[in-house]
């Protein structure tokens, strides 16, 4: 009996582990008009400091309007004119995820490596996948430069490219994806 | 009474309409919506603390053209010479091309193309974000100059690129000097029917008067190109037609294309003919030595992404050409374009007399790793080509540069064997470009090439080499550009040839005194 009680509750600890365990993005500070539309509501709602945004919720920033979201050991600054969605939250003992799909906009993400968990954070646009460990990057759905660590970018037809600091990827649609070194970018256009 | 309700209104709309333009409700429309309209955009920019002029009628989409002119007049981006001139939808559009916040290529996001919802938002964001109005304790007043005109109906438009260079140089051997004038023109013309079909037409005029000792000139032949495409948004087809003329130094090629494409596959079929007249419209002498260029007669391309299959056919028997029929088949990754460092390998040999096979492959890492390949057959039907086996090798690098500039290495080898010998080819070239500041560059290049334990001769034409081993001659080039504006740079360059000894009477000028090249050259975009 005991041996079965140990076995049903690593079971069910795997299986909690498994799907992961549903978590809130916190607001920490917002500039300008910001809104957010929760999943089961059809108005948009003033984001204010402190509100709680759940799994599914739509975020949607002003032509001056910025916010400051936490999720974990994860810091995204959504910049103005920006929509994102909160896709998926999930806290587990050994990993963290957070996913947001970015229609248009752009965010600043600070993904701090947590001791002893995996980060696992995504921003996905309507044509390329930005998912980084550990980094800090700034990403506008066609445009992606990189400041700190490595980013995995992936375009509409799989093509994938590992970003490094310093560097700069772009992509248009279904085009091959650009990777260049920022400051060799800015050299030598004409 | 009537000014005051005027300012009150001035102020409401001021405090309210950019609140109404980013609440979440119109922003979600407004990305939903497959074309713009001028109103739906004015709507938008009211936010921004800038004059912005949108003209049209209100209920018309916006052009992607006219959309680049409100983000210019947002204020981001700086101008250029043709904006300074014209400001409009023209030069802006090339202005934000060339600020790579649009596509390059005019296929993807034609100066006529609608552009919908969420394309708008990306494209506009980083210039209004900027300039937007902030919260009123940081702007007090509140300028809305948005205008929508009504009533102007829209038939086709014309739209045309001229990009212009000339340049002037110098070059003096031993025996020979010479001086060369050129001069290019390429204008660029489109048609637009409806944002989805346009005539593009393309005109390219090349011109070089050259005085050397034969005091012969070149004057080359404009070419025509005229496409006309459907291509709706995403995906689609497009059509070209292309009537082409191309006269070169020994060479005149008419011809006709048509293509046909789709988003995701680009085949082409292409015939042509070369004209027997042969350099006689340039008033050139051939010398014997000097053959005419081949031109293929028949080409084929399949492009799908990541492979591409060309194919060139001639017909030997007709003008007995030198050149062979050849077929190509690459293997692309997309990876491989960017790279800091690239090593290549290649191989070719004889399948037979008259059949050889080339196998290379790229291997490419640095910025981003990736690789290339290509395997080719050719095929000499008139037994011409001396049989050989060739391996070759290559390494290409650079520093991963920064503000000041970057230093470029390219090492390429190359061994050949042959009946009676072989040859062992080096070529290394090291080059370092460096911005002086704003508008100056400067770049340096030096090439050393050199011949290792060799043995016998490649054909007899070259002479016999008096050892194995030689430099073949080295070149070096220094040149300052400026480039004050985006559209227009000057350009300052030198180059001197100093050929080694075993270079005399082979492949080089039979001259043991350096070889100077000087020239100025500027180019316009107009």
């Amino acid at each position: 009996m005991r041996t079965g009680t140990q076995i049903g509750l690593a079971v069910l600890m795997a299986a909690v582990g498994a799907v992961g365990i549903p978590a809130n993005v916190q607001v920490q500070e917002t500039t300008g008009l910001v809104q957010y539309r929760l999943p089961s509501g059809s108005q948009w709602q003033t984001l204010t400091p402190g509100v709680e945004l759940p799994e599914g919720t739509t975020i949607m920033s002003g032509t001056n309007g910025s916010a400051v979201l936490n999720s974990g050991n994860t810091t995204i600054e959504v910049d103005a004119l920006s929509r994102i969605v909160v896709s998926e939250v999930t806290l587990q003992p050994q990993e963290e995820t957070t996913s947001l799909e970015m229609r248009f906009g752009q965010v600043r993400s600070r993904v701090r490596r947590a001791q002893n968990r995996g980060m696992n954070f995504r921003v996905s646009t309507p044509v390329s996948t930005a998912a980084v460990r550990g980094t800090d990057f700034l990403y506008d759905g066609r445009e992606l430069y990189v400041t700190e660590g490595d980013v995995a970018f992936t375009n509409l037809t799989g093509q994938h490219h590992s970003v490094r600091a310093g560097q700069t990827s772009r992509t248009w649609k279904h085009l091959d994806i650009e990777s260049v070194e920022r400051t060799i970018l800015d050299q030598l256009s004409f | 009474m009537t000014a005051v309700r005027m300012i009150i209104f001035a102020i409401l709309m001021g405090t309210f309409a950019p609140l109404a333009a980013q609440d979440g409700n119109f922003l979600e429309s407004f990305a939903e919506t497959s074309e713009v309209s001028r109103s739906q955009l004015a709507t938008l920019i009211e936010s921004a603390d800038v004059p912005v002029t949108i003209e049209g009628s209100a209920s018309q989409p916006i052009r992607a053209d006219e959309l680049a002119h409100v983000i210019m007049q947002l204020g981001s981006y700086g101008d250029t010479l043709g904006y300074r001139l014209f400001p409009g939808p023209r030069y802006a559009i090339r202005r934000v091309r060339d600020e790579r916040l649009y596509p390059d290529s005019p296929r993807l996001l034609s100066a006529g193309a609608p552009v919908d919802g969420t394309t708008t938002l990306q494209l506009i964001r980083p210039a209004l974000t900027e300039a937007v109005v902030r919260p009123p304790s940081e702007s007090e007043t509140v300028e809305i100059a948005t205008r929508t005109v009504s009533g102007r109906t829209r038939g086709p438009w014309f739209e045309w690129d001229v990009e212009q260079r000339g340049g002037v140089s110098y070059r003096s051997g031993e025996e020979t000097s010479a001086s060369e004038f050129s001069a290019d023109t390429r204008l660029d013309t489109q048609l637009v029917f409806s944002s989805r079909a346009q005539l593009i037409a393309q005109l390219d005029a090349a011109g070089t008067v050259r005085d050397d000792t034969s005091n012969s000139a070149d004057l080359r032949i404009p070419r025509a190109r005229l496409d006309l495409f459907r291509e709706p948004q995403g995906r689609g087809w497009a059509s070209s037609l292309s009537l082409g003329r191309l006269d070169e130094t020994a060479v005149v090629s008419d011809g006709i294309a048509a293509r046909l494409s789709s988003a995701a596959v680009i085949s082409s079929l292409s015939v042509g003919y070369t004209g027997a007249v042969a350099a006689t419209l340039n008033r050139i002498p051939i010398a014997e030595t000097d053959a005419p260029e081949s031109r293929p007669l028949g080409e084929g391309q399949f492009s799908p992404q990541r492979i591409a299959i060309d194919g060139t056919v001639l017909f030997p028997e007709v003008f007995g050409r030198q050149n062979p029929s050849v077929a190509v088949l690459s293997l692309i990754d997309p990876a491989e374009t960017d790279a800091l460092t690239q090593v290549r390998l290649g191989l070719s040999g004889p399948l037979s007399i008259s059949l050889f096979y080339d196998l290379s492959a790229d291997i490419q890492f640095g910025t981003s790793s990736g690789w290339a390949s290509r395997g080719s057959l050719r095929w000499y039907p008139d037994v011409s080509r001396t049989t050989q086996l060739e391996v070759s090798a290559a390494v290409a690098g650079s520093d991963r540069g920064n503000e000041e500039g970057y230093v470029a290495l390219d090492d390429d080898r190359s061994w050949s064997a042959f009946p009676g010998g072989f040859t062992n080819l080096a070529a290394t070239t090291v080059s370092y470009s460096a911005r002086l500041g704003e508008p100056w560059l400067v770049s340096a290049s030096s090439t050393l090439l050199n011949r290792i334990d060799s043995e016998g001769s490649v054909a007899e034409s070259v002479g016999q080499p008096s050892s194995t081993s030689a430099v073949l001659g080295w070149e070096g080039g220094v040149e300052l550009g400026i480039q004050p504006l985006p559209d227009l740079f000057f350009d300052l360059n030198s180059n001197i040839f100093i050929p080694g000894t075993e270079a005399w009477g082979g492949a080089y000028a039979d001259s043991a005194r350096p070889i100077w090249t000087t020239g100025i050259e500027f180019t316009a975009r107009l």
